[in-house]
This record gives structure tokens, C-alpha cells and sequence, in this order.
């Protein structure tokens, strides 16, 4: 009688104590999330804190120029081309003949190389990027001017041989 | 900021409009718990819309924007007039309980709304950081913007000119409610966006889920390092991520209650997935195949409704394909083609390795991975069998996936530096589907001792819930 009790009590017991065994595992994760997120809290908020701080730091130039300090982007250069090209112009941004000569020379990084042109577009914009030969405006990083200077009034320079000019007759 | 709220404002009431129209409204407080799900419904129809209208060749002025946004409000209230949906005849009521689980419940939910607050602070005037931001996402905005529609030659000129337009075309419409293509002011507009998932989340699972429980997971959701670190910067991957992870909800909610209007937020949100990101499609795919395996040994039929949507959601994406097809666009798959899965055997496992360091990596995600594959295993010796193959498998194929856009690539170095590669960003789908579906997958297992309900009813606290969803289903009529 007993044994027979007991051979339809096991299978029962069996799927309680899963259940439960099942139900203790889901409580210590539940645990671990509240833990983890008690944890992280202190980061969180102090996270959000500095990101304000830094958004307010330089006012609209500063937010603006943000991305140029970043890539190492001459500031007076992209505020001087926001400023003295009109919105519906065509430009070229002219770059030094290599990464070596731009970094010997210039001490222009590769990663400001690389990023100038996609930078530039996008403060630019609606200002169009096209080919040298059918641009009104010529932006040059540290480029050799050479075959510019017979066909363009310079704009702009400052000392990091950067220079934006009007092409002559466009 | 005015006209940015303004147009969240018109998303909003697009949204409210078409939720009326899916299910309808039986008391007040339903649209009010209801109120994040609108929020991205009427975001996710209207900025799938103007993605199809910028592929016909129009633009995105303020006169198209109040078509677009009030035409969905009014396309949703003649689907619900026609459906004969309930207007909300009662205030309704909300139960203040004192017990100590309600009480955990409001002070997670005070928390979320806390951090939410933080976190729009650090949103406001966010400057444009990321490369990718300012090299395409924002260029194409602004050239929509500027230009009054797509450009072929800046499109041409820009890395990823194929790329799906959802992203630019929010933010197109962003710069022309601001007045300016001021891109410091888009950070509010993904926070409101994030802050929209967090609410939609908690109303859709109200029902089903303690709300302690609820409220926890979005807790963590908002302090993911990942979030906090990358959703101000700009870029469609969150967007993504949301659309997804709702869009997975809306199904599994779908599944397990059988409420049809759920089936509406899932297709629109699978087709804000499609037209986010590349990603999405492969996202896409493993969300309907996950749900596949899960209803395919019981019920194959709920298999043409998932795939029905699927198809729907797939189409409204087709305007795009055309266009950048048809000008020769570089192609939106990888270089050596979809099917090319062996181009270089020796990087599947470090391909495999890498999505599952990322994935699995403490710092980026906390826990919410491993803790819902955790309760998935559980759950399919369970009564969540279902809800647990879906997660599975769709993380078992997107991990895959996502190795495979590294194995397949021989140009995308093997390398955790989210500089080099996308899969630190990419794998922020399977974390966001783990947080929403974590409540789900957990609930069941601390309320099975106590529980002898029928299978669809599975919570300790089912009565109530059972009744809400019984006027839900009168509502829908």
C-alpha cells in the first residue's frame, strides 16, 4: 500500500521540486538584475551629468566645432568657410599631395586627411562639393596652391596654410 | 525645441489615431497606458511614409509632413469607425494598491522616470560625435532637408548611399519643424524616441507581467551602458534596435493572447526595421523564423498571419530597393554577395567568437543576455515553450547573422573596437529583444508553484489581468 503510494507520489514530488528548483533559479536572477542595476546607478547618473556639462562647455561654436576637435580640424578654417561661402555654392576642397608631406610638413594627421572631405561636406551642405574644375570656391588644407593662384582671388588665409579663395570668372 | 515637440506631438496623435483603429478604446486610462505605443506606432507609420514618398520623388516640406502625420490619424479613425471600434465610454480606474510588490513597482517606475529626466539633460544640445553621424546619416538629412528630396548626386557621393532613408527622413523632418538643420537638437529627438520604447514596453506588458518586474528590466534598459553611451550619437542603430524590439514583442504578445491589433504594431514596427537600417533585414528574418519554430509543432496556422505582416511589411520597403537600384547605388549587401558564406572559411569562429564577446560582454550590456537565454532554457521544460523558442532561435540566428557580416567581409578587420567594426553596435538588438522579453520568459518561472490556471493565464496575478484583457477583446469587438 505504501509502496503503491509512493509510486504515484514520486513522479508529483519530482515536478514540484523542478518547479520549485526552476522558481529558485528565476528569484537569483531576478536578484542579480536588481544588483546589477543598484550597481550601475552611481555611473549612470554621473554619466548623464558630465554629458551636460559638456554640452553646455563652449556654447553653439563649441557644440558645433565639437566634431572638428575631434579629427584635429583647423576651427578658424571651418567657421571661415561657413562664413564666406553662400549657401548655393559649388566648392573643392583641395587636400596636401599625400599623408606624408601633409604630416612632415603640416603636422596634418591621416585621420584629419581621411575625414576632412565628409567633415566638410556636412557643415557645408547645402553648399555642393563638386569637381575642380566646376567649382566656384577653392578650400585648401595645406594644399599646394600652385595651380590655383593664377585663377583665384584668396578669401581667407590664416597660419597653418589654409586658405579659401573665390575662382576667378565662376 | 518648440517645433520638435511639435512634430512628436503630430507623431503622437497619428500614433493615438491608429492605435483607435486597430483595437480601439474602452475607458480613458487605456490611451494613457497606452500612450508609448502610440507614441511609436504613429513615429514608425508616418516615418515608413515619408520614406515612400521621398522613393515617388517628393519631399518632406511642412505641408507633407501634416499630410502625412494627420493623414495616418485619420486613416486609423475611418479603419476604427469602419471596424465599429468602442469609443471610451468610462474613466476607468487604476487599482493603488499598498502591497509591497505595488510599491516596488512605482518606486522602479519613479527611477526609470528619473534616469529618463538625467538622460534628457545629457540629450539636450548632445554635439555630433560619431563618425558615421556626420559622414552619411546627417548628410543625407540635410540634403533632404536643403534640397527638398532625395539627390542623386549627394547620395552618390556619400558612403552607404543605399542605406535605408527611415533615419534621414525623421530627421529631415526634425530640421524642418526646428527651422534649421540644427543636428544638436536631434539627441532630444532620440531620447523621446527611447523614452517612447521604455512606455510602450511597460504598456504593452502590463497585462501579462508584474509591473515590479516590468519596471525593473526598463530600469536596467535605461542605464545600459551601451544606451547611454550611443543613442545620443546620432546613428540609426538604436532606432533599429527599437523598432525591433517592439516589433518581437508586439509578436510574442500576438502569440500568446491572440489579440489581433498586436499584429498591426508588429507590422509597422517590421517595417520601421526594414527601413532603418541593412541590419533590419536580417533582423527581420530571424525574428519570423524564430517565430516559426515556435508555433510550428502546435499551431501552423498562426504561420500565414507572421508571415502575411512579414510580407506587408517587406513591400512598403520596395519603393526604396527601385530607386537606388535603378540608378546603380552600391549594393546593400556585403561585397562578395549574400550567398557568399565560405569566402574565408578561417573567420568563422573568430567571426562567431566575436559576436558572442560583445554580446556577452558585461561592460557593454550588464545582464540581461545571458539572464534571458537563462530563463528561455527554463522555459522551454515549462508552460513558456513558445515565447522561449522564439527568443532563441531568433538570437541563435541573429548571432549568426551577425558573424557572418564578419566572416563574409574579409575588409572588416576581427576586432572589438566599435571604430573598426559594426558588430559592437549590431548586437544591441539582441540585448534590447533580451530586456523586452525577459519579463515574459521570468514571470512564468517565479509564478509556477503557485499557479493552476489554464495555459494562456499564467500569472499570479492573472484574474486581474485576465479580465483586463477580456475587455480588450470587447473593445476590439
Amino acid at each position: 500500500m505504501e509502496e503503491a503510494r509512493r509510486a504515484v507520489s514520486d513522479p508529483e514530488t519530482r515536478a514540484v521540486s523542478r518547479r520549485r528548483g526552476r522558481r529558485l533559479v528565476a528569484s537569483v536572477l531576478v536578484a542579480a538584475t536588481a544588483v546589477t542595476l543598484v550597481l550601475r546607478l552611481p555611473d549612470a547618473f554621473r554619466g548623464f551629468d558630465d554629458q551636460a556639462v559638456k554640452n553646455a562647455v563652449g556654447g553653439a561654436q563649441g557644440r558645433l566645432l565639437a566634431t572638428a576637435d575631434s579629427i584635429d580640424v583647423d576651427n578658424d578654417f571651418v567657421l571661415a568657410a561657413v562664413n564666406t561661402l553662400p549657401p548655393t555654392a559649388t566648392y573643392t576642397l583641395q587636400l596636401p599631395p599625400n599623408a606624408d608631406v601633409a604630416a612632415s610638413s603640416y603636422g596634418i594627421g591621416a585621420l584629419t586627411i581621411s575625414a576632412l572631405p565628409g567633415y566638410m561636406r556636412f557643415m557645408l551642405l547645402p553648399r555642393r562639393d563638386v569637381a575642380p574644375e566646376k567649382a566656384e570656391y577653392v578650400l585648401c588644407y595645406a594644399c599646394d596652391t600652385s595651380p590655383w593662384d593664377h585663377k583665384t582671388s584668396w578669401l581667407w588665409k590664416n597660419d597653418h596654410a589654409v586658405v579659401i579663395g573665390k575662382v576667378n570668372g565662376s | 525645441v518648440t517645433g520638435l515637440l511639435l512634430l512628436n506631438l503630430l507623431f503622437l496623435l497619428a500614433g493615438t489615431g491608429l492605435l483607435w483603429g486597430l483595437r480601439g478604446w474602452t475607458a480613458w486610462t487605456e490611451p494613457i497606458e497606452l500612450l508609448g505605443v502610440a507614441y511609436l506606432l504613429g513615429l514608425a507609420a508616418v516615418c515608413v511614409a515619408a520614406t515612400v514618398v521621398l522613393s515617388l520623388g517628393g519631399g518632406l516640406s511642412t505641408g507633407v509632413v501634416l499630410v502625412l502625420t494627420l493623414g495616418t490619424a485619420a486613416a486609423g479613425v475611418a479603419i476604427g469607425a469602419a471596424r465599429r471600434r468602442p469609443v471610451p465610454r468610462t474613466l476607468g480606474s487604476w487599482s493603488i494598491s499598498m502591497s509591497p510588490a505595488a510599491l516596488a513597482a512605482a518606486g522602479l517606475a519613479l527611477l526609470t522616470a528619473v534616469l529618463l529626466a538625467a538622460f534628457a539633460r545629457a540629450a539636450y544640445h548632445a554635439p555630433v560625435g560619431a563618425w558615421d553621424a556626420w559622414a552619411f546619416w546627417l548628410p543625407k538629412a540635410k540634403g533632404i532637408y536643403y534640397y527638398g528630396g532625395l539627390d542623386e548626386q549627394l547620395l552618390r557621393a556619400l558612403p552607404g548611399g543605399s542605406y535605408p532613408l527611415l533615419v534621414p527622413a525623421l530627421d529631415a523632418m526634425d530640421f524642418r519643424f526646428i527651422g534649421s538643420a540644427d543636428s544638436t537638437l536631434l539627441g532630444l529627438q532620440y531620447w523621446l524616441m527611447f523614452a517612447g520604447f521604455v512606455f510602450a514596453v511597460a504598456g504593452l506588458l502590463r497585462r501579462l507581467v508584474s509591473p515590479a518586474l516590468v519596471w525593473l528590466f526598463l530600469a536596467v534598459a535605461a542605464v545600459l551602458p551601451e544606451v547611454d553611451h550611443r543613442l545620443l550619437q546620432l546613428m540609426a542603430d538604436w532606432p533599429l534596435d527599437i523598432f525591433f524590439a517592439v516589433a518581437a514583442l508586439a509578436l510574442v504578445l500576438w502569440l500568446r493572447t491572440g489579440e489581433s491589433w498586436l499584429l498591426g504594431i508588429y507590422g509597422v514596427s517590421l517595417a520601421a526595421t526594414l527601413a532603418t537600417k541593412r541590419e533590419g533585414q536580417l533582423l527581420a528574418v530571424c525574428l519570423v523564423v524564430g517565430a516559426l519554430a515556435a508555433v510550428a509543432l502546435r499551431r501552423c496556422r498562426a504561420a500565414i498571419p507572421i508571415l502575411a505582416v512579414a510580407l506587408a511589411a517587406y513591400v512598403v520597403n520596395v519603393p526604396w530597393r527601385i530607386w537606388w537600384t535603378s540608378r546603380d547605388l552600391a549594393s546593400d549587401v556585403p561585397d562578395k554577395g549574400i550567398a557568399h558564406f565560405t569566402s574565408d572559411t578561417s573567420r568563422i569562429w573568430p567571426g562567431l567568437r566575436l559576436v558572442l564577446e560583445l554580446l556577452f560582454n558585461y561592460h557593454l550590456w550588464l545582464i540581461p543576455v545571458p539572464l534571458a537565454i537563462a530563463a528561455a532554457l527554463l522555459g522551454l521544460v515549462s508552460r513558456t515553450r513558445e515565447v522561449s523558442i522564439l527568443y532563441l532561435v531568433t538570437t541563435a540566428l541573429a548571432i549568426v547573422g551577425f558573424a557572418w557580416v564578419i566572416w563574409s567581409d574579409p575588409s572588416l578587420p576581427i576586432s572589438t573596437k566599435p571604430s573598426l567594426t559594426p558588430i559592437p553596435r549590431a548586437v544591441g538588438a539582441i540585448a534590447l529583444l533580451s530586456i523586452v522579453l525577459a519579463p515574459l520568459l521570468v514571470q512564468p518561472l517565479l509564478s509556477e508553484e503557485a499557479s493552476t490556471e489554464p495555459r494562456e493565464v499564467r500569472s499570479r496575478t492573472s484574474a486581474k489581468w485576465s479580465r483586463r484583457r477580456a475587455a480588450a477583446r470587447r473593445a476590439e469587438g
